[in-house]
């Protein structure tokens, strides 16, 4: 039987999640009347009326604030569940606590009831139940609680060959892409070539195992192929990266672009690992579920980075539409910006904050460019003891897959994120979403290291886009391996072989163990109530062997699988956009201030920071928030027992890129570097790490504009000596609409990681001391293309991009640097987005200030323009002169002293041009962004 | 050598910095998996403090600290209460004080649940600083009247069964860490920590043991420095001296 149970709030309690309800149709202009939210559950089993009142009064409600009701009426509202086949961790909770209750309980699945005071029309109904209250990917309305519990089926082996070697070319696209391969026609040619060759048709786990290795997202063959421009080989865009990180060969980079994650030298003990990913398809689709296991995917990078990292910091940066959206702006197939940047935020936050794990470093940008294709960053930083750097399999080694069980989610996830999203994505890529779970990999990480640390690991790495797929078939590329796919623990039966093979179900790790320490490693698994199951071995035949019950279901040889790969030559086109322009100057200078201080890309985020836990483990130092004031990046101390600390930072802005993608790339290098030296960094030993998010880069265009922006990765990493450690790419960011296409604007994202020798250098933004005289350092140039004041004018695509000085900028970078350590400084910010004015307002938050500017530039586009390589900077009275003498040759200008009464006052060339209250100014700030 | 256990389950989270809280005090410090205690409680008879810390167990999925919850309640609420009667110390930070109410250990120590904490009234989870003041009647807290500490937490709001149990909450001085200036739960009396008859259990929603350092506070470079958390801890340590 299936037992219902409904959980309500009692009468005198805010029922806060059917008000939230209320409150978000309300945005789409739906009136519901009251909303009233209900818990549902759905027990299935062979237990009396008794049991069931059992597990409804003592295991899902709580006594003090819930109604609870095991007859319920389901009138007057709709009832929703997950899909059936959708993780649902509460129902397994359940399972799991009643098993210990000795309640004979079979399965469980949570649904929830919303009940509505007003009827709701068709079309109101429909966006009420898509847009405002559960998301059609993964959950349903129902009329019965039969339709919440799959159905098992048995699995009936049968082996399904694909034959492609007497296919023509029309054919073999048709398998390619009815197979939802993405492999193009070359790679489909390739394949017919190598199974003619060992004459047989392929199977279809072989033909999934080569498109998933040899997809975008896993094979990176943009980044792999040479590019030509006007005929000349340019060589291929990875060799700019690797060069750069080569041609500085810096002692204390200890993996870079060789494991899961890069990794710098922390002390002479331990090293830290950092890592960042894109999860944007997912986002788009599901954005809870999508940046959720885009938190859990790059933590699982740390997890498998040497013989197992231990994970203490995340950080997230996004890019989305303007949430405030009108809804009628919004097309066909597209959630609200809103939805996704609320079910983006609470991914992030209800995966992290779960693990245990701070974040504690961001960005988030704002463009309708990211309508259709918003994009979410996810990182991971790591510390691991140095010996346990080295990983490696030898043939006889057990393959042991541990963590969650396997299902349908995800199937794939790796060839779907490689194409461009359409309008039908949201229907036919259900399967590529998952739904994380948070606590499962919190365990399986508790266990990784204590088994790490006993010595039992040889090597591991996670299970992410293609499953066992991309983690056993990179682990054996040197040796060979062979599986027996029966033994994957399932989470339901009825899945093919393939389906076991390349499904993306989550929290899951692959580990290589000696078999004297097979059965040590098992127990440290078991006792902590985690899957860990031996699923085949490491051979020496170099070769791929998978079998089920028996039967081998694919067998190719590792130098093909990873080395087959037709990689074309790519033509460039090289386009310079940037142009010049003026604007007419404005009346009101101090309204004009206050409209850039409320952009979304300035105002503050601290709605967002707030939600996320960014103090568990105890080691913050710089937190993303030092009372009211946004930090420029964050420090961690990893290690307790150790005064060294970890300063991290990031650089983005897609404004730039879409004008000039190479000074694009310098700005972003730049300001992240900035962000890192005002913290309290220093470029000796600070390392950068690649994130290119790009569109369809079959397009000569947009792969001229991802080739500039590489070159100047590499231009830029040498002038400032500072390496890449890891990267990642993620192109084809376009989505198709009718017959146009519309690809995101040229994006990069640099997150700097440096190792701070005493955290007591750690520096804020904030004045301090009455009387210290305040410093710009860095000249001021007309450069406001793609600036938030540009953008706040309207002026989207015009005018002149910041530059950065190859000569100066990491002169003045290293001095500011040194000055930290000097002690001249009691306060440093970095000049970014919004300007001198935007920097100058938050230092100024909590006592006002004075400041008098010289310069030959219109006030407007002085105070506004967001040139490179500049910061104001509060000099100790003491140090003034010692401070002047070090920076000679650097432009400065001291532009006042701290001290203020409450106002904030700025002077161009004698002239009044701002006068503001200093708390007007910060609500402003603070307000700006509240959804 | 006075010694303490930690327990851990799925999904605990804040015991590394517990453990180095509790260390720094001058404990000895072991951690204990939730399954192993439940096999064998008489574990405890070794250890003088017993600490649930922070974190989300079981996922929080059935309301927060429910589930380990009912597991104490069920397995190991006689020989906690033996624990404390013969004068061992219980704390629970977050998760831990959630657990410890909704197991019946507090405040009255008779395995019944007479308050709650739940959603706070914002909705969300919040990650903070405030301003707390003690009611001093606590063992942990000795000496100690205003303490700043952080929050994080979404389920952290007090809410008592009946007017009749928060009468002798507040009255009897069961309820001893109060919310000051900003309460961000919206908790009933701004009650952020309770203790038990004896004094010798604590449960509280904000973390000591995210205040460990000088570092820890955020104006800390404004000349507020941190640190005071570790009282807590110390004071735990030294009642067994």
């Amino acid at each position: 039987m299936i037992g219902i149970i409904k959980v309500g709030t009692r009468k005198g309690f805010r029922d806060v999640r059917g008000e939230g309800i209320r409150e978000d149709a309300k945005l789409f202009n739906i009136d519901t009347g009251r909303v009233d939210f209900f818990d549902v559950y759905f027990i299935k089993g062979d237990l009396s009326q008794e049991e069931l009142e059992r597990i409804a009064l003592s295991v899902v409600s709580d006594p003090v604030v819930n109604t609870v009701d095991t007859s319920p009426d389901f009138s007057g509202g709709f009832l929703i569940s997950y899909r059936p086949g959708v993780f649902d961790s509460v129902g397994e909770t359940i399972k799991e606590i009643t098993r210990i209750l000795k309640i004979p309980v079979e399965n469980a699945r949570s649904g929830r009831f919303i009940k509505v005071e007003k009827t709701l029309d068709d079309k109101q109904r429909n966006i009420f139940l898509n847009r405002v209250v559960m998301n059609p990917v993964v959950e349903q309305v129902i009329d019965s609680p039969d339709e919440v519990f799959i159905e098992p089926h048995e699995y009936k082996f049968r082996l399904i060959n694909v034959p492609i070697i007497n296919a023509d070319d029309e054919r073999l696209m048709e398998i390619s892409r009815e197979g939802v391969l993405s492999l193009n026609l070359d790679e489909m040619r390739r394949i017919q070539e190598y199974f003619r060759g060992i004459g047989r048709e392929p199977t279809d786990c072989e033909l999934e195992t080569i498109a998933q290795t040899w997809s975008e997202h896993c094979y990176h063959k943009t980044f792999k192929s040479t590019i030509t421009h006007n005929g000349n080989n340019m060589g291929t865009l990875f060799s700019y990266i690797k060069r750069a990180t080569e041609e500085i060969d810096a002692p204390w980079t200890l993996l870079t672009f060789i494991d899961n994650a890069g990794a710098i030298a922390f002390d002479d003990k331990y090293a830290v690992t950092f890592k960042v990913e894109t999860h944007n398809h997912p986002s788009a689709i599901e954005p809870y579920g999508g940046a959720g296991t885009g938190i859990g995917g790059v933590i699982r990078d740390t997890l498998g980075t040497g013989k197992g990292a231990k994970p203490v910091a995340n950080t997230d940066v996004f890019c989305f539409a303007n949430p405030e959206m009108e809804l009628e702006d919004v097309p066909s197939g597209v959630l609200h910006p809103r939805r996704i940047v609320r079910g983006v935020v609470s991914g992030v936050r209800d995966y992290g904050n779960r693990m245990g794990i701070p974040t504690v470093n961001g960005a988030v940008c704002f463009s309708d460019d990211f309508l259709h294709n918003p994009l979410v960053f996810a990182g991971s930083i790591g510390v691991i003891p140095r010996e346990q750097l080295k990983k490696g399999v030898k043939p006889g080694y057990k393959i042991v897959l541990v963590g969650g069980k396997t299902g349908r989610d995800g199937i794939h996830g790796a060839t779907f994120s490689s194409m461009e999203l359409t309008e039908e994505s949201l229907d036919v890529s259900i399967s590529a979403v998952q739904i994380g779970n948070p606590i499962e990999e919190k365990k399986m990480l508790d266990c990784i290291i204590k088994a790490r640390d006993m010595g039992l690991i040889q090597s591991i790495t996670d299970c992410g886009a293609g499953g066992l797929s991309s983690a056993v078939g990179e682990m054996g590329k040197d040796t060979g391996a062979k599986v027996y796919l029966e033994r994957v623990p399932l989470k339901y039966s009825g899945l093919s072989y393939t389906e076991i093979w390349i499904s993306e179900s989550q929290e899951r790790m692959v580990i290589a163990v000696k078999e004297e320490d097979l059965e040590r490693l098992l127990e440290v698994f078991r006792e902590e109530d985690v899957e860990a199951t031996v699923i085949g071995e490491f051979t020496n035949d170099k070769k791929l062997v998978l079998y089920y019950d028996g039967n081998v279901v694919c067998d190719i040889d590792m130098d093909f699988l990873h080395n087959g790969v037709p990689l074309s030559e790519r033509k460039i086109t090289i386009l310079d956009r940037m142009e010049d322009i003026d604007i007419p100057e404005p009346d009101n200078m101090n309204d004009v201030f206050m409209g850039v201080i409320r952009m979304p890309d300035v105002a503050s985020k601290e709605w967002i920071v707030r939600q996320y836990d960014h103090e568990v483990q105890g080691g913050s130092v710089l937190k993303p928030f030092m009372g009211s004031l946004p930090s420029d990046g964050a420090i961690i101390r990893p290690v307790l027992e150790s005064e060294r600390a970890v300063v991290i930072s990031n650089g983005i802005n897609p404004h730039y890129g879409k004008i000039d993608p190479y000074r694009m790339a310098a700005s972003v290098i730049e300001e992240a570097l900035r962000n890192l030296v005002s913290c309290g960094g220093k470029l000796e030993n600070t390392a950068i790490l690649d994130n290119f998010a790009f569109g369809d880069t079959d397009d000569p265009v947009i792969l001229g504009d991802l080739f500039l922006s590489v070159k100047a990765c590499y231009e830029y990493a040498k002038i400032y000596g500072v390496p890449y450690i890891s990267g990642k790419d993620s192109l084809h960011n376009k989505y198709r609409m009718g017959d146009g296409f519309r690809s995101i604007p040229p994006t990069l994202l640099i997150s700097a990681i440096g190792v701070i020798e005493d955290y007591r250098l750690g520096m804020t933004s904030e004045f301090k001391t009455q009387g210290n005289p305040v410093y710009l350092i860095g000249d001021t140039k007309k450069e406001l293309g793609g600036s938030q004041y540009f953008l706040y004018r309207g002026i989207r695509e015009r005018g002149i991009v910041p530059e950065v000085d190859k000569v100066l900028s990491p002169r003045v970078l290293r001095a500011v640097a040194d000055g930290v350590r000097k002690g001249f400084f009691k306060a440093v910010h970095d000049v970014s987005q919004g300007g001198i004015g935007a920097a100058i307002s938050e230092m100024c938050f909590y006592m006002g200030g004075e400041f008098s500017f010289e310069t030959d530039m219109r006030p407007d586009y002085f105070l506004f323009s967001e040139s490179n390589t500049r910061f104001i900077v509060e000099v100790d009275m003491e140090k003034e002169n010692e401070f002047l003498e070090s920076f000679k040759g650097i432009y400065l200008q001291r532009i006042g002293v701290v001290g203020g009464n409450g106002r904030l006052i700025i002077d161009v060339n004698g002239e009044r041009v701002i006068d503001l209250d200093i708390d007007h100014v910060y609500t402003a700030f603070s307000g700006g962004i509240k959804w | 050598m006075v010694k303490a256990l930690i327990l851990r389950g799925p999904g605990t989270n804040c015991d590394v910095e517990t453990a180095h809280a509790l260390k720094t005090a001058g404990a000895n410090v072991e951690d204990v998996y939730i399954k192993k205690l439940m096999e064998s409680p008489e574990i405890l008879k070794d250890f003088n403090i017993f600490v649930i810390p922070g974190g989300f167990t079981y996922g929080d999925d059935l309301g927060a600290g429910k589930v380990m919850a009912i597991e104490i309640e069920k397995f190991l609420f006689d020989e906690l209460k033996r624990f404390v009667d013969r004068g061992g110390l219980v704390l629970g930070i977050c998760n831990g004080f959630q657990i410890l109410v909704k197991s019946g250990i507090l405040p009255f120590l008779d395995g019944k649940q007479h308050l709650t904490l739940t959603m706070n009234t914002r909705g969300m989870f919040i990650d903070t600083w405030i301003e707390l003041e003690t009611s001093n009647r606590c063992v942990f807290l000795k000496g100690i009247k205003n303490i700043s500490l952080p929050v994080a937490n979404a389920e952290g709001r007090v809410v008592f069964m009946d007017e009749e149990v928060q009468e002798k909450v507040v009255n009897e001085g069961y309820a001893c860490l109060f919310y000051r200036s900003f309460d961000p739960s919206d908790s009933a009396l701004h009650i952020a920590g309770m203790t038990d008859e004896t004094g010798r259990v604590l449960g509280m929603m904000p973390h000591p043991e995210r205040n460990m350092f000088r570092h820890s506070h955020p104006e800390w470079k404004r000349g507020r420095e941190g640190g005071d958390g570790l009282r807590i801890f110390i004071n735990a340590v030294e009642y067994f001296r």
